[in-house]
């Protein structure tokens, strides 16, 4: 991940530094040159600056460890300045367990079939995967900037162009947290039956928000949206400790969660 | 004189219905702008109104800066696995395509021998420090090599601007397939120094390093089927040029592939998906 981070880094930084001069081309390869004086790219169809939008998302999560997340996010975003925003983002997602954990080989199926073979150790606090990154994501609310400097057209068929805009952003936010816990139950085919508490904001954790994403307008009034987010957050971890039973909050070690939500909806235009 | 006045009928009506709303009537459309140009410059515009009838085509993002057609174009490539489910990559590459058409390419990539990085993700640390328990073997094996034969379509263009500077740009996807190479994880040899299993198990030399962290090594595996994989490429991507050769090329890219692992007769199976996410600086010959 850090490397992807710097390698994003770099390619941003050195292409806008590229593209603070203009680009070289000398050629007319398609002898439309002498259509217009000026290039349609500069009439921006769609000017963002000085308005308001709400959009409504479609939230799920990708690259995901022990965790996967479905939800919603409802976002309102205000252009003061056409390729600068800020971004207030309230989002619910619900978490469930990806089958690495959940699978007859994975870790709870293992924990569950020891229990059955030992006959022993079998209460619940053991079948629990110890693991770090094992927190589930629940509500989240953050505000954040947006940079939107590359707006676009795009020639869907000959005749007909889509604008677009792409964008970044980074901002901070808080988020709630949960676990599932494990119950052994010989009364279901699996043999455990999970369980979760806490709401919306339940352990709540900062968290920085971070990614991308690019806006196709449709009409005047509204839009597509596709974005990728990162939601990060400090967490402790005992690293020393094998089980819940043996971890100690005194060794507890922060560490980076990060978690990654794929967007898609779409966004109104109020004002 | 007939095809001057069919022309001139073509650039006062074709742009409204092709500009749609981008002609308002405070905004010269470009054939009321042609038709007031002065008198030195109307001869040019002829010009181009006679290459636009003959051309009979009417491109919305007009004044593309690049051709690519009858030119090779051979991009370095850096990639990086988007989704290290066990096993992620980093490493470089080497394409290079043959544009057939404008919009029509055959490109030929390849990974660089000794510069595919595969590491195992924090999830396969966890699970043995924390879990005792390790992927399913055929999880474990990692891509070494790649190599792929794949047909680009290009249907798609566009502008950016950026703080006033043009960028142009085409998307594009491709399909093909290729060869892979891998590795599978290997218990260490009986009577080396680092041996963590029992008798008859040992199957390669451990390093040091690999057997603190996950107390096994790797190996070419021992039959040509599970080493050597016949894999399908998908992919679509994005390039920007900053002159008529030089520009950037983004690629994700998805390699399939079945894979078996074997182990002491235990065979274990797995449909492959590695997406990797490749960034390269591309040249048109």
């Amino acid at each position: 991940m850090r490397v992807l981070t710097i390698l994003t880094f770099l390619v941003c930084f050195s292409t806008s530094l590229y593209a603070a001069e203009p680009p070289g081309y000398e050629a007319d390869p398609f002898d439309d040159y002498a259509l217009t004086d000026e290039s349609l790219i500069l009439d921006i169809e769609f000017p963002t600056a000085y308005t308001g939008e709400i959009g409504v998302l479609f939230n799920s999560s990708m690259i995901d460890e022990y965790s996967s997340h479905l939800g919603g996010l409802v976002d309102f975003t205000y252009f003061y300045y056409p390729t600068l925003a800020v971004n207030i983002g309230f989002g619910y997602v619900h978490g469930s367990l990806t089958p690495i954990v959940t699978d007859q080989q994975g870790i709870i199926g293992n924990k569950v079939q020891k229990c059955i073979d030992d006959k022993v150790g079998c209460d619940d606090a053991s079948l629990k995967p110890y693991v770090p990154h094992y927190k589930q994501i629940t509500g989240f609310a953050n505000v954040s900037a947006i940079w939107a400097p590359l707006y676009g057209k795009l020639n869907l068929v000959s005749e007909l162009d889509l604008n677009l805009q792409v964008y970044v952003l980074l901002g901070a936010g808080i988020n709630g947290t949960q676990e599932q816990d494990v119950q052994y139950n010989d009364n279901v085919p699996e043999r455990y039956t999970l369980s979760t508490e806490g709401g919306f904001f339940n352990e709540p954790k900062p968290h920085f928000t971070y990614g991308g994403g690019i806006k196709v307008f449709i009409l005047d009034w509204m839009a597509l949206r596709t974005e990728i987010r990162g939601i990060g957050f400090f967490d402790t971890f005992d690293m020393t400790a094998r089980s819940y039973a043996e971890s100690d909050d005194k060794n507890a070690e922060a560490y980076f969660a990060g978690y990654y939500f794929v967007n898609a909806g779409l966004s109104f235009t109020l004002f | 004189m007939n095809r001057v006045i069919l022309t001139s009928l073509m650039l006062l009506v074709v742009p409204q219905l092709a500009y749609g709303q981008v002609a308002s009537s405070e905004d010269a459309s470009p054939a009321l702008e042609t038709a007031t140009l002065s008198e030195e410059n109307s001869e040019s515009a002829s010009q181009a109104r006679t290459k636009f009838a003959e051309d009979e085509s009417i491109y919305v993002v007009q004044e593309r800066a690049y051709s690519k057609k009858k030119k090779f174009e051979l991009t370095p490539l850096f990639f990086t696995a988007v989704n290290p489910k066990f096993v992620g990559y980093v490493g470089l590459s080497l394409s290079a395509a043959y544009h057939l058409r404008e919009n029509f390419s055959l490109e030929l990539m390849t990974s660089l021998p000794y510069a595919v990085f595969p590491f195992y993700s924090p999830i396969v640390y966890d699970v043995f420090y924390y879990e005792d328990l390790t992927p399913e073997r055929v999880d474990l094996k990692q891509m070494t090599h790649f190599t792929g034969l794949s047909a680009q379509f290009s249907a798609l263009y566009g502008k950016f601007e950026f703080y006033g500077v043009l960028l142009d740009y085409d998307l594009y996807a491709t399909a093909g397939f290729g060869i892979t190479l891998t590795k599978t994880p290997c218990t260490a040899k009986i009577g080396s120094s680092n041996a963590s299993t029992g008798a008859g198990e040992g199957e390669c030399e451990v390093t040091d390093q690999e057997r603190r962290q996950l107390g096994f090594g790797l190996k070419t595996p021992d039959e040509l089927a599970d080493y050597l994989k016949f894999s399908a490429q998908l992919g679509g991507g994005l390039r920007m040029f900053f002159t008529e050769r030089l520009g950037l090329r983004f690629e994700v890219r998805n390699i399939v592939y079945a894979d078996r692992a074997n182990y002491q007769g235990a065979v274990t199976t797995d449909i492959r998906n590695i997406m990797l996410l490749f960034v390269g600086a591309t040249v048109l010959l």
